[in-house]
């Protein structure tokens, strides 16, 4: 193993990227794929606008919708005189939610009673109805009850533990459960698989231009050609990890906890480990075009759907689970958000890294026995 | 050692080499043996097995059976050793086209471990030596096809091989850069580097020592030019068919037809307007073969008797070949 051959072989590979014009590109695209998934799969639905039927106009209902209105979650829009009008407008998608307000509501909750308030949603978009109902259901509830304590509170005066259960939930790591401090390390993480197709694209382009042949030919050695090729992808790969970091922090505004040298090692890891499978994949790919393919069919949609971003994986059948734990994105996902969220160390991590290492060297050794320099 | 023993030395040499792809019987136990200093050609139709053979010989492919040495080390279980050895030039043209002249001499310059002044010297004798020095800071890709394949042999050089291997090196070159290419090769040769070289012109094989006719995977003559065109016994007419009422193809066809029946005719080719007509004895057969085309009112021109070149012989010699064969699978 020669370190002047490898180091001839990385020579050669950065002037093919930089070359291509590609560098830069190939630098940027992860940035650009983590801003991209981000903005479109982040669920923080604000301002969705209500339509209000108040049939009672008392003080009371005025303060009810206010109550709800107090977040920026929802806001009070426009008024219907009748149940009809109403409907005309849910017809014409001019609105999607609508809170109707019962004649007697002040004056049934002031005399210590329940009433029911209706909440119709547009159920042609369950997301943002899903919301709605939440939210609705939730500020009524602290509502019922601050008026249920000032009924009481006039009647008798009795302290909190009157209200039988006091429901408070507390959001951990995410206060507000604000969605895109969840999506945006995992996104990260989902952004960094793509120098691993890179890798794959670079080992065919030399298949596909015959260079391989030639340099199968020559002295040079499989470890100094594999090392020497992947090189420079680990070290363009470094570079997108830290402007994905510094993106989700100052773009957005997701707190960065842990510590970043340990952020920086840990995407090293990351990158052996999926660099490593992608060389293993290589060796069956001839072609540029089937490595880009296979390499978004291998890393980007299994990753997506496995890794536990959207689905947990302890709710997948077993296989599943199992090609999920194969996939090195499923623990970067969760060093990722352990490390920027939890703020975690090493040792909370260490589990995450160690299938790295481990994916790392088993990738690494089939693809050292696998790859032959023969044609 | 003597020099002598050092020439006759047996640098390549395959037993029973075979390279079978599924169904397809690509080079069919070839033996073949190559010694130091020699310029040795295989010659043979596409498809012959030159490629496969070039990839087994150059230790990046195994044979399905056979075995086959290059400068003493098998090629399937000293494949590295054979690497140090070697020169390799594949068909297709084989560097990076985004590099320029001189990075891809660099490239193969260390990959082989040629440093520092070594290298520098090396690069600029071997740019110097293909005529590229000027073009030394050019992308490889915006090359003339005869540019491109003189750096892929100057990349082949570079770390000075005693044996090269070069598979069709001036296929698709114009004729000017073919004979330059081939002077280079010489003086390569003149300096002792043995060569084994696949060609589908005859020109360039009658520039070779010897000569390894190969056909549907086997070495069917392996001789020196002169011998090779030896083979064909006895002596060759060429003429020019002429006829007022027969043109082209029709013509020739015509005047194959009847000289060939005509007795101590051996073989007759066409070659353009031309017919190349083998016979016994050309003083007493060209007469009867005028006398035979004015029967069928046509004439000659230009007719005169020559040695048959490599081209005769080869088309010849790989006729005989399918006829034997033809011969054999109706037997069976």
């Amino acid at each position: 193993m020669s370190l002047r051959k490898t180091w001839a072989v990385v020579v050669k590979e950065m002037r093919h990227t930089r070359r291509g014009g590609s560098m830069l590109i190939l630098v940027l695209i992860p940035l650009l794929v983590m801003i991209v998934f981000s903005v479109a799969l982040a669920q923080d639905i604000k301002g969705v606008s209500i339509t209000v039927l108040d049939r009672d106009k008392s003080a009371l209902s005025r303060r009810f919708l206010m109550t709800l209105s107090n977040s920026q979650d929802v806001v009070i829009g426009r008024e219907a005189q009748s149940y009809g009008q109403a409907e005309g407008w849910f017809d014409r998608s001019l609105i999607k939610a609508l809170i109707v307000i019962p004649p007697g509501f002040g004056e049934t909750l002031v005399g210590g009673g329940s009433v029911a308030v209706q909440i119709v949603v547009d159920g042609t978009d369950p997301t943002t109805a899903g919301h709605v109902i939440t939210h609705v259901a939730s500020r009524s509830q602290a509502f019922g009850i601050e008026q249920a304590m000032r009924t009481l509170g006039r009647t008798a005066p009795v302290g909190l533990d009157a209200v039988p259960i006091d429901l408070r939930v507390r959001e951990w790591y995410n206060p507000g459960l604000r969605n895109l401090n969840g999506l945006v390390p995992a996104m990260l993480a989902i952004a960094l698989t793509l120098p691993a197709i890179n890798v794959m694209s670079a080992l065919a382009r030399e298949r596909e231009l015959g260079t391989m042949e030639i340099v199968f030919a020559t002295p040079l050695g499989r470890g100094e050609l594999l090392i020497g090729k992947v090189l420079p992808y680990v070290a363009l790969g470094m570079i997108s990890a830290v402007l994905c970091a510094l993106a989700a922090v100052a773009v957005f505004k997701v707190p960065f906890r842990g510590s970043f040298f340990i952020y920086l090692a840990l995407c090293l890891l990351f990158f052996l480990a999926s660099f490593s499978m992608a060389m293993v994949l290589s060796i069956f790919i001839r072609t540029q075009a089937v490595a880009i393919l296979g390499g978004m069919l291998v890393f980007i949609f299994p990753s997506l759907f496995l890794a536990g971003i959207f689905y947990p994986i302890g709710s997948m059948p077993p296989e599943m689970q199992m090609e999920s734990q194969m996939l090195p994105a499923t623990s970067f996902v969760a060093i990722t958000r352990g490390l920027m969220i939890k703020g975690q160390g090493l040792d909370s991590l260490r589990n995450q890294a160690l299938i790295l290492l481990g994916s790392a060297l088993v990738y690494a050794a089939i693809s050292i026995k696998l790859f032959k320099k023969r044609v | 050692m003597s020099s002598n023993e050092h020439r006759n030395q047996v640098v390549i040499s395959t037993t029973n080499l075979t390279k079978r792809f599924r169904k397809v019987l690509a080079v069919d136990g070839l033996n073949l043996e190559v010694r130091r200093g020699e310029v040795f050609g295989l010659v043979g139709p596409d498809g012959a097995g030159k490629t496969t053979t070039f990839r087994m010989l150059a230790a990046i492919m195994n044979p399905t059976e056979g075995e086959a040495t290059v400068s003493g080390f098998d090629t399937r279980r000293q494949a590295e050793d054979i690497k140090h050895h070697i020169g390799y030039m594949a068909q297709q043209f084989n560097l990076y086209p985004d590099l320029s002249v001189e990075e891809n001499l660099i490239f193969f310059a260390d990959i082989f471990d040629v440093r520092g002044a070594e290298r520098e010297a090396r690069l600029e004798r071997l740019l110097d030596f293909a005529r590229l020095t000027e073009f030394r800071n050019r992308r490889a890709g915006h090359l003339s096809g005869g540019m491109k394949k003189k750096l892929a042999l100057a990349c082949c050089l570079i770390h000075e091989p005693e044996i090269l291997y070069l598979d069709e090196p001036t296929t698709g070159v114009d004729p000017v850069s073919r004979r330059e290419f081939w002077d280079i090769l010489s003086s390569l040769h003149a300096r002792g580097t043995t060569i084994l070289v696949s060609t589908p012109y005859m020109d360039e094989a009658e520039r070779c020592s010897r000569v390894g006719l190969v056909y549907e995977g086997r070495i069917i003559v392996c001789d020196t030019p002169d011998n090779i065109k030896g083979m064909i016994e006895g002596e060759m007419i060429e003429l020019r068919p002429t006829s007022a009422t027969l043109f082209g193809v029709g013509r020739m066809r015509q005047a194959r037809e009847v000289i060939k029946v005509l007795d101590g005719i051996r073989e007759v080719q066409m070659f353009g307007d031309l017919l190349h007509v083998f016979v016994d004895d050309a003083g007493r057969r060209a007469p009867e073969i005028e006398r035979t085309l004015q029967r069928h009112d046509m004439g000659t021109e230009g007719t005169r008797v020559t040695s048959p070149r490599m081209e005769e012989a080869y088309i010849s010699l790989v006729r005989r070949q399918a006829t034997q064969e033809a011969e054999k699978v109706e037997e069976s």
